[in-house]
Order: C-alpha cells, then sequence, then structure tokens
C-alpha cells in the first residue's frame, strides 16, 4: 500500500513538474512568437510596414505589412476605423503567417466626395486595432492605437 | 547533502528573484517598466518574494517530510510561484489570470494580453503538487509509525 502511495505521488509530482516547465516553455515560444509579428511593423532604413494612400477620386488604400520569424503559426486579426468629422468608416482583415513567412493587410475604403472635402479640411484620426494570436487561438496579444492622420495628396 | 541543497536551491531563488531583475530593470524600457508600477515597488516587492521563496525552499528541504510545518511551507513555495507567474502574466495583476489589458503611452494605446491558457495549466499543476504534497506527508507519518 505505502509503495502504491509513493508511486502515485511521486508520479504527480513529475506530472505537475511537466506541466509547469511544459507551460513555461510554451509561454516563452508564443511570446517570442507573437512578438516577432509586432516586431515586423517597426519601420526600417528602405521599409514601411504601414502604407496609405489616397487617390483624387476617393480611393483609399491602406497596406500593413506583417511577417512571422516565430516558431509557431500566427493569425493576425486587424482592423482600421478611420474616424471623419461627421462619419465614420470602418474595415477588416485577417491574414495566417506560417513561420518564416510575411504578409499584407490591405484595407481599401471608397471615400465620398464629402469624405475627400473632409480630408481636405481636417485630416481623420485612423485607429488601429492589431491582434496576434498563436497556438490556435489559445494564445496572443493585441493593440488598440491612433496611428496619426492622413491628408489629401 | 540536504545543507547543499537548501543552500544551492535559495541561491537560485534570490538569484532568480533579487539579481537578474535588478539587471533586467536598467535594461527594460521605461514605458515598459511603467506597466508594472515604480521601479522601487516592483524591485521591493520581488526581492520579499525571492527572499521568502529561498527561505521556503531552504525550511523545506532541511525539515522531514513528515513535520506538518513541511507540508505547510511547500504549500506556500508552490502558491507563492503560481502567483509570481500570474503576476507576470497578468501584467502586475494576479487576479485577472492571464487576460490583461493595459493602457500604454499615456492612454493613447491600449494592449491585450491573453496568456488564460498558461494560467489554467499552472493552476492545474498547483492543484496536482498539492495533491502530491499531501500523499507525501501522509506516507512520511505511516512510515515514521
Amino acid at each position: 500500500m505505502v509503495f502504491c502511495e509513493m508511486k502515485a505521488s511521486t508520479m504527480l509530482s513529475a506530472l505537475a513538474s511537466l506541466i509547469s516547465l511544459g507551460s513555461y516553455i510554451l509561454l516563452g515560444v508564443s511570446v517570442l512568437t507573437v512578438l516577432s509579428t509586432f516586431s515586423s511593423l517597426m519601420p526600417e532604413e528602405g521599409r514601411e510596414p504601414f502604407k496609405a494612400e489616397v487617390s483624387p477620386a476617393g480611393d483609399a488604400v491602406f497596406s500593413l505589412t506583417v511577417g512571422n520569424t516565430g516558431f509557431f503559426e500566427n493569425t493576425v486579426n486587424s482592423s482600421i476605423r478611420v474616424e471623419f468629422k461627421d462619419n465614420v468608416v470602418e474595415k477588416q482583415a485577417y491574414l495566417k503567417l506560417k513561420p518564416k513567412e510575411s504578409g499584407e493587410l490591405k484595407f481599401e475604403f471608397n471615400l465620398t466626395q464629402r469624405q475627400m472635402e473632409s480630408i481636405l479640411l481636417s485630416p481623420p484620426k485612423i485607429f488601429l486595432f492589431l491582434k496576434v494570436d498563436t497556438l490556435n487561438g489559445l494564445a496572443g496579444m493585441g493593440v488598440k492605437a491612433e496611428i496619426g492622420g492622413i491628408s489629401s495628396k | 547533502m540536504k545543507i547543499l541543497k537548501a543552500l544551492f536551491g535559495a541561491l537560485l531563488y534570490l538569484a532568480t528573484f533579487v539579481v537578474i531583475p535588478k539587471m533586467a530593470v536598467e535594461k527594460m524600457p521605461a514605458e515598459m517598466m511603467a506597466q508594472f508600477g515604480s521601479q522601487e515597488t516592483l524591485l521591493s516587492t520581488l526581492t520579499t518574494i525571492g527572499v521568502l521563496l529561498a527561505g521556503l525552499y531552504a525550511f523545506k528541504t532541511l525539515t522531514p517530510k513528515s513535520n506538518p510545518a513541511n507540508l505547510l511551507s511547500r504549500t506556500l513555495l508552490d502558491f507563492l510561484e503560481l502567483y509570481v507567474f500570474l503576476f507576470f502574466i497578468g501584467l502586475g495583476d494576479a487576479t485577472n489570470l492571464g487576460l490583461a489589458e493595459k493602457q500604454v503611452m499615456s492612454a493613447k494605446a491600449t494592449v491585450l494580453f491573453n496568456f488564460r491558457i498558461f494560467a489554467q495549466l499552472m493552476l492545474i499543476a498547483f492543484a496536482i503538487k498539492m495533491i502530491a504534497s499531501i500523499m507525501e506527508f501522509k506516507e512520511a507519518r505511516d512510515m515514521k509509525k
């Protein structure tokens, strides 16, 4: 009986240690994977991850180049919200990135004459929401931020 | 041998919670540090936790397993380790269990953390450790009789 209990307690201790160690390792690798996507958003010399273009006809394109240099597959959920003086437009984009892969999140807007005019008067505010998930959505990090305004060319 | 084990373990805890954080704090960006409160508060909290963990580990190693104080020190040690883990993945708040939302850059941006799965795994590990500790305590007492 004592032998059986000893075996069980030792096994339970080993199992708990295994779960703890596994959690630490998975957490570390997940954080590195997710952070790799966020760090790809940092502008570098000769590389501008965020681009915003508005044509005089009212076609606006916002694009965001993201990469994954981590170890697991990442899913990037993003939405962009443009706040004009009197109205708001919002677009969503989604991307799945395998390790060592990069992609582009594209948000295309068709701005009305009224919105184009309001750009001239007061630049709209742009808010970006970016959420990077890994481990099939079990862990992730996100950021909501104002990324500045746009003005007509 | 037990004394050596206790000494080594205690030193490891002190290095992890006292020495390394002091070095890390100097290299960490100020914006990131602000999420955990002031530098002094964070360092003093970690130092307290480190000293407590070191003391508990040494006590646990040096006392016989049949002693109730040993069981108590093991429980406290495991609980403190769990608390530290939850404190970090919760960005300074252990009660949110790995699901944190913090405003940064003077509220111009919000950062979201979802590491709940690891909090749940660590809670499961803690529960298993508790059961194992009680079983080991009971077994040591039975052997003593």
